[in-house]
């Protein structure tokens, strides 16, 4: 019986570092820039797509993810300084100037990919075997790949000096300024940032499940649901709050039910909402990095 | 067709101006005469499909007015009050399933369907409203209604013994006669949908010349002034979001017999998105802007066969370039064309007379 | 008789206190004001009484009713009504359609209150602005906006924040004839404000708030000579008035 909670957990832990993933370029965004980017699911649609192609012109999955990463986040960084840079003053703007993103985005990749479902082999197959329970390779590999690219990203949140800029921006943007810190450049590395790691999980995502032109609403409200979990802006709050979700919704499916899948996320966002104003685990809430 | 951008009706010693003008009297009676050559300019959309016998324009002249509706109805909540509500196509959805199920279900009568359903759509936008709306700034809303949009859909897809599942539910029934008129005829459902579309623009309409109308705006444009002045800023987003789900309900129930089938595909968010995109076109905050941003974006194309997913791409981009560079919109446009001729002429401010 | 009654009023962010146990009663028709260095808690106070904030301890009476953790629209309701530093306004909305909002109190079922003055428009000069957008009226006019429409929504008691500050000697004239004829009309007025000279010819009675609490309070000329609320006022810009 151990095992299947054994298995239950891992699935959980997987399944919400993926989401985490997709999480921490939303709160980035928010925390910094005030904008709720809704565009930012589709990072991780074209993210599986470009893993995809890699994969199938014969580069490896391993080229596809990084690639997937670099071309994202170059798109993220156009993004921002096209569009996103001009609407800090107002919030809202940014939120409606995502959507026609998400149209433009959206219905060309199905125009150009056609609506059909693709998969590509993922890289590990097979079943391997860990403390007598048996998971699933690449399933492992994902979870490895994800707990390193959040412990990365956090770490550079941490340790660098543009990490420290970005938490000091988010936390006074004007004391920030003050002591030299370039807004405009930090606006862009956050949304660079952001749409790499959104690229990457799409990577991942491609690598389990199927390929579509409209993929990008379940891992976006996933990331939406983890940023109201964890605190607006917060990206330790994101992290862990993906972990409790995961596992939520693995233990939810396996003894519960599987068809109520996404509804625990909906249930836990509106609890939060009601009576955790700062998130579950923010204690200053907003634009805590 | 009043185009008023900030609804509030202006007093009656203003007009008394216009007297004093001698000059251009021309234009004066093109800025005097709009609202109603607006009103006369409808008057002749809605009833030429109607009179006519192409059964092809009745269809289109159906699914607009439907548009139109949904669009009019999403901007008391999104123009007037300002708030994102993402789950408009959610409702429009539930309310297409839950006149479905209580008419091939439960033997109600269609009309009798529609106040239940409305009373439904009710209760359920408040649930989710409140929770999201105690707190300001938009981003609330906009993430609470997107998520129960989302779970509607999925709700819809996969709860196969009601909703028939992903594949949708068929449709069989149609509006029972009323008043000696049958709805049953594709002429009938146009007749439907267009007086659901009156129906809106009633509502919207009674809004923007009320005390509630102006406080919503209020709320709009300083939420938290607005509070200091007096303004319950809670009830009165609660009451905005409520009130427009109840209408997309009310359509939604139009949508059934219209069309013969229900798909989840109905309640996804990018249909939201889509009225978004036409209300930024049309211009959002105004009577007439919905029903010219319908017209735009659905008319032309369908007369012009470009494909669904252009057409689309197209408003993904008019939204991007309308909310940065034009955020009246059409609508908007027209007016500030408008008042810098009068202005020109040395006309008292035409909002004397336009709203 | 008191129509704003503080009760040992603490309001604590974290663990600094920037109101402490304040204490004070402001009487129906009063002309009053609230200074005090930067810093020493005033814009706070405003807050906790006008149910921005909730206060750590203590309550606040107004008109006799206790209304501490009460919503600012409620208090709007009963006619304590606060206007903000800076002027704020209804930036992309007339001066017509502003003063329309605000007199939806008055106007509405059940109506408790007239406004005081009738006819703001024209008791504030205002027919020429009446249809400019008020984001685009010069800021002294913007002030006189804010309590225009204070008063629309039929207020009792005005809280101003800091309303002169930023604005010309003229404007800073016009501005103290406006609180003068609305103070005149019945309406109790407590000023906060930075800015001595303003409140010297103006106010009855001042009190004087530094770190949170009250070291004076009196006629403007007395306390202005007491040694405390000099050496307060010496620690930063001061604008000390004999």
């Amino acid at each position: 019986m151990w095992i299947d909670v054994a298995q239950t957990v891992f699935d959980g832990l997987m399944v919400g570092g993926l989401y985490a993933t997709v999480a921490v370029g939303i709160t980035l965004v928010f925390g910094i820039m005030g904008i709720l980017n809704f565009a930012h699911g589709q990072m991780v649609m074209l993210g599986a797509y470009i893993a995809f192609f890699a994969v199938t012109a014969g580069f490896g999955f391993w080229a596809g993810l990084l690639l997937a990463m670099v071309a994202m986040g170059l798109f993220g960084l156009i993004l921002e300084r096209l569009i996103f840079r001009h609407t800090l003053t107002d919030h809202m703007t940014g939120l409606t100037v995502s959507l026609g993103i998400i149209m433009v985005v959206e219905n060309l990749a199905a125009a150009v990919f056609t609506p059909d479902h693709r998969n590509f082999d993922p890289p590990l197959s097979g079943n391997v075997q860990v403390l007598g329970i048996t998971l699933s390779a690449q399933r492992l590999l994902v979870l490895v790949l994800v707990m390193g690219l959040v412990g990365a990203f956090y770490l550079f949140l941490q340790k660098t000096s543009f990490g420290k800029a970005i938490r000091a921006t988010g936390q006074n943007r004007t004391g920030a300024a003050l002591v030299g810190v370039q807004i405009t450049q930090i606006t862009a590395l956050v949304f660079v940032l952001g749409s790499a790691m959104a690229g990457a999980a799409g990577a991942l995502y491609g690598s389990l499940f199927a390929i579509t032109p409209y993929m990008a609403s379940g891992p976006l409200m996933k990331g939406f649901i983890l940023t109201v979990l964890g605190g607006l802006g917060s990206v330790p709050g994101v992290v862990l709050a993906g972990f409790l979700l995961g596992l939520a919704e693995s233990f939810g499916s396996r003894y519960f039910s599987a068809a109520f899948n996404d509804g625990y996320g909906f249930i836990l966002m509106i609890i939060t909402l009601l009576f955790f104003p700062t998130g579950l685990f923010g204690v200053r809430g907003k634009a805590r990095v | 067709m009043s185009s008023a951008s900030t609804p509030l009706a202006q007093p009656r010693e203003a007009i008394g101006r216009t007297a004093r003008v001698a000059a251009a009297p021309r234009l004066a009676l093109l800025a005097r005469s709009l609202p109603i050559v607006g009103w006369l300019v409808l008057a002749v959309l809605i009833l030429f499909p109607g009179m006519g016998a192409s059964r092809y324009l009745l269809y289109l002249g159906t699914l607009i007015a439907l548009q139109a509706a949904l669009a009019t109805s999403l901007n008391l909540v999104m123009g007037y009050a300002g708030q994102f509500a993402m789950s408009h196509a959610a409702f429009y959805g539930f309310g297409a399933y839950a006149s479905a199920l209580l008419v091939s279900g439960a033997g109600v009568g269609f009309w009798i369907s529609i106040p239940l359903t409305m009373l439904l759509a009710a209760v359920l936008a408040a649930c989710i409203g409140y929770p999201a709306l105690r707190y300001t700034g938009g981003v609330h809303l906009a993430l609470i209604t997107f998520a129960f949009g989302e779970l509607a859909r999925l709700l819809a897809a996969n709860w196969h013994s009601v909703t028939g599942g992903p594949m949708g539910m068929r449709v069989l029934y149609s509006p029972e006669p009323l008043l000696g008129f049958s709805f049953a005829t594709s002429r009938g459902l146009y007749w439907l949908a267009t007086g659901m579309l009156l129906v809106s623009l009633l509502i919207v309409f009674l809004v923007q010349r009320s005390r509630f109308g102006r406080a919503l705006v209020a709320v709009r444009e300083d939420e938290v002034l607005a509070a200091f002045l007096g303004i319950n800023v809670v009830a009165h987003k609660l009451a905005a979001y409520v009130m427009s789900s109840m209408m997309a309900a009310m359509i939604g129930t139009a949508y059934a017999p219209f069309m013969s089938f229900i798909s989840p595909e109905l309640l996804n968010a990018h249909q939201t998105i889509s009225l978004i995109g036409v209300l930024i076109l049309g211009g959002i905050g105004t009577l007439s802007g919905p029903i010219i941003g319908t017209l735009v974006f659905f008319g032309i194309p369908e007369l012009l066969r470009v494909a669904q997913l252009y057409r689309l791409v197209i408003l993904g981009a008019v939204i991007i370039v309308g909310v940065l560079f034009m955020p009246q919109g059409i609508s908007g446009l027209i007016r500030q064309r408008l008042k810098r001729w009068t202005r020109d002429v040395g006309m008292a401010t035409p909002e004397a007379v336009k709203r | 008789m008191s129509i704003l009654r503080i009760e040992n009023v603490t309001k604590q962010f974290g663990g600094l206190a920037a109101v402490r146990e304040v204490s004070l009663e402001i009487r129906r028709g009063e002309l009053s004001g609230l200074i005090g260095p930067n810093g020493a808690g005033k814009t706070t106070l405003f807050n906790v009484v006008s149910g921005f904030l909730t206060p750590s301890n203590g309550r606040i009476f107004f008109d006799g009713d206790d209304v501490t953790s009460l919503s600012p629209h409620i208090l709007a309701a009963r006619g304590l009504v606060r206007t903000f530093q800076g002027a704020r306004v209804f930036p992309k909305l007339t001066i017509r359609e502003s003063l329309r909002i605000a007199s939806h109190m008055p106007q509405g079922r059940g109506a408790r209150r007239q406004p005081v003055i009738t006819d703001v428009m024209q008791e504030f000069d205002f027919e020429r602005y009446a249809d400019e957008p008020a984001g685009s009226l010069p800021s002294g006019v913007m002030r006189e906006l804010g309590i225009a429409m204070a008063i629309s929504t039929g207020a009792v008691m005005l809280l101003l924040d800091e309303p002169a500050a930023g604005l010309s000697a003229e404007e800073v004239a016009n501005l103290q004839r406006v609180i003068r004829r609305v103070h005149a009309a019945g309406v109790t007025v407590w000023v906060v404000e930075h800015n001595l000279h303003f409140l010297m010819g103006l106010v009855d009675r001042a009190v004087v708030l530094d770190a949170g609490v009250i070291i004076a309070d009196g006629p403007p000329r007395e306390i202005t000579q007491q040694p405390r609320v000099i050496e307060a006022y010496l620690g930063s810009e001061a604008h000390a008035a004999g």
